[in-house]
């Protein structure tokens, strides 16, 4: 990554680049739909843009995205574009199906599968733990990092891990947390 | 088989791809320049108001002044460089005599010469006295009355206040069941999140955000130091610009055009400022989808606060089919009325 300066609209460009991916994931592992990963990811950036702020850091930065991702999903829970959708929009993507005819081997296939349980095994969990769970498996954030990026306290961050964990282990038995 | 190494790989899986990617920054920059615009015209409008607001409170305020014929205060006060010059400049209009004047012009004394003009006005100069508050104001030093500058510091703060991400501390609190009620019950008592959780929002968080400069507005600033004149609410700027036009049901819409969705998702109104066209359209279903072939048109979509980016669908059977541009599909309208 090109060294972005601290200033929000500076660095406009570079930080969408750089962060809208991590923003996408995370809204998609509390919402578990795209379109609505999509939607939480453009307004994100638009706060970001509007908010104009200068970071002290690029953590600070880090983790005021991560902040303002969290707390975009909470609203559109109750928003009228979550309650109002078409049932079957007919311009989805590709389907979980189609996606595994293109794993032609065995091996691959083998390995698709899995990887989707693990997914449908974590999308099972509540949204909160689903988030410490991202945060910590895929962003490699530690405990005080998700604690000051979420603004959860670091013993509870520990106990939803914790939780997380066990909740996990009997859908996922081959697997070692 | 280790969790975080196909945890990570699954993730992967849903990242968004290129194009999703690519849609997604298309769409911010569109909004973006979409709420520049609406910002432009919404300061120009209320600037030109502004503008005439006060012309019109001046007009007033001299009217009588110039009905009457009589000089302002400051003239009158200009006027009267010297007591005698006062004195003879009044003498005849009241009958009023003031030998005392002359003498007190001459005196080296410590009253000053507009308290002895002051004096002079309450002693007998009937229509044209002063009333009681412009003497007050004539006494006091230039600081007194005048409202204080907000501090640049203040400034900064109610810059800061008006974050619109700070918005969501109220949802939060509207919500049912808050994740950090959920919270709350993770943790041993009297560890309560919400308690003692020193920031709620994302501009809360431990490293305070810094704004660069008090005085700076959180929005993208939209230049409006050229708007004084009264009353010109179009824009030369804006009639620069090239606007991609499209019409669709007899209505020419440009790409300025915008659309209200109600909060049942059941009307739709589309409305472009600068051609004037208006249209009204009910839903008509959630499960026709678009003909092949269709026209389409990109314009904004508001839900109450909330707007998005919007991708109409239109033919020339009076139907419009809404998709948000990430590919959400909200229904088809017919239109109902339009103006």
């Amino acid at each position: 990554m090109d060294a972005m300066t601290l200033k929000a609209v500076d660095s406009f460009e570079q930080a969408m680049e750089f962060y809208m991916p991590m923003v996408y994931r995370i809204a998609f592992a509390r919402l578990g739909s795209a379109d609505d990963a999509e939607d939480i990811t453009q307004e994100v950036f638009l706060r970001y843009y509007k908010a104009d702020m200068l970071y002290e850091s690029e953590e600070h930065r880090k983790a005021w995205l991560i902040r303002c991702t969290i707390n975009c999903t909470k609203t559109l829970f109750g928003s009228a574009w979550f309650r109002h959708r078409a049932a079957d929009t007919g311009l989805e993507n590709m389907t979980e199906e189609e996606q595994l005819q293109h794993d032609t081997t065995a091996e691959a296939a083998e390995n698709a599968l899995r990887r989707q349980s693990v997914l449908d095994a974590v999308m099972k969990l509540p949204e909160k733990y689903r988030t410490v769970i991202h945060l910590f498996y895929f962003e490699d954030m530690s405990v005080a990092d998700i604690s000051a990026a979420t603004g959860i306290k670091e013993t509870t961050v520990k106990s939803q891990l914790s939780r997380a964990r066990d909740m996990l282990k009997p859908m996922l038995k081959e697997v070692d947390f | 088989m280790d969790f975080r190494e196909e945890y990570k790989k699954a993730a992967e899986e849903f990242s968004p791809g290129s194009e999703a990617l690519e849609r997604m920054k298309t769409n911010v920059r569109g909004r973006i320049s979409s709420q520049k615009k609406s910002l432009g015209k919404i300061s120009r409008t209320w600037g030109a108001v502004a503008a005439c607001a006060v012309i019109t409170v001046s007009a007033i305020a001299l009217a009588p002044l110039m009905k009457r014929g009589l000089p302002t205060k400051n003239a009158m006060m200009q006027d009267c460089d010297s007591a005698a010059a006062c004195a003879e400049s009044y003498n005849g209009a009241s009958g009023f005599t003031a030998p005392s004047f002359a003498e007190n012009a001459n005196e080296p004394s410590d009253n000053g010469i507009i308290n002895d003009n002051a004096d002079m006005f309450h002693d007998g100069l009937s229509g044209i006295e002063p009333t009681e508050k412009e003497c007050a104001v004539e006494n006091q030093p230039d600081d007194m009355g005048l409202p204080e500058a907000p501090s640049a510091s203040n400034a900064g703060v109610g810059a800061g206040r008006d974050d619109p991400a700070t918005e969501e501390i109220d949802e939060a609190a509207d919500e049912p069941a808050t994740e950090e009620n959920e919270i709350a019950e993770d943790t041993v008592a009297g560890e309560s999140d919400d308690a003692e959780d020193p920031y709620k929002d994302e501009n809360d968080i431990p490293d305070t955000p810094v704004t660069e400069e008090s005085d700076e507005p959180d929005l993208p600033v939209v230049d409006e130091t050229e708007e004084s004149d009264c009353p010109v609410v179009e824009e030369t700027e804006e009639e620069s610009e090239v606007y991609l036009n499209y019409s669709f049901l007899g209505e020419d819409f440009t790409e300025s055009a915008e659309a209200w969705i109600s909060e049942d998702f059941s009307r739709l109104t589309v409305h472009d400022s600068f051609t004037g066209a208006h249209c009204e359209f009910a839903l008509y279903s959630t499960e026709e989808y678009p003909p092949f072939g269709t026209d389409t048109a990109t314009m904004l979509l508001f839900s109450g606060d909330d707007s998005r980016l919007c991708t109409v669908l239109y033919n020339d059977k009076n139907r419009i089919y809404i998709t948000t541009t990430n590919g959400r599909y909200l229904g088809a309208f017919d239109r109902v009325s339009a103006e």
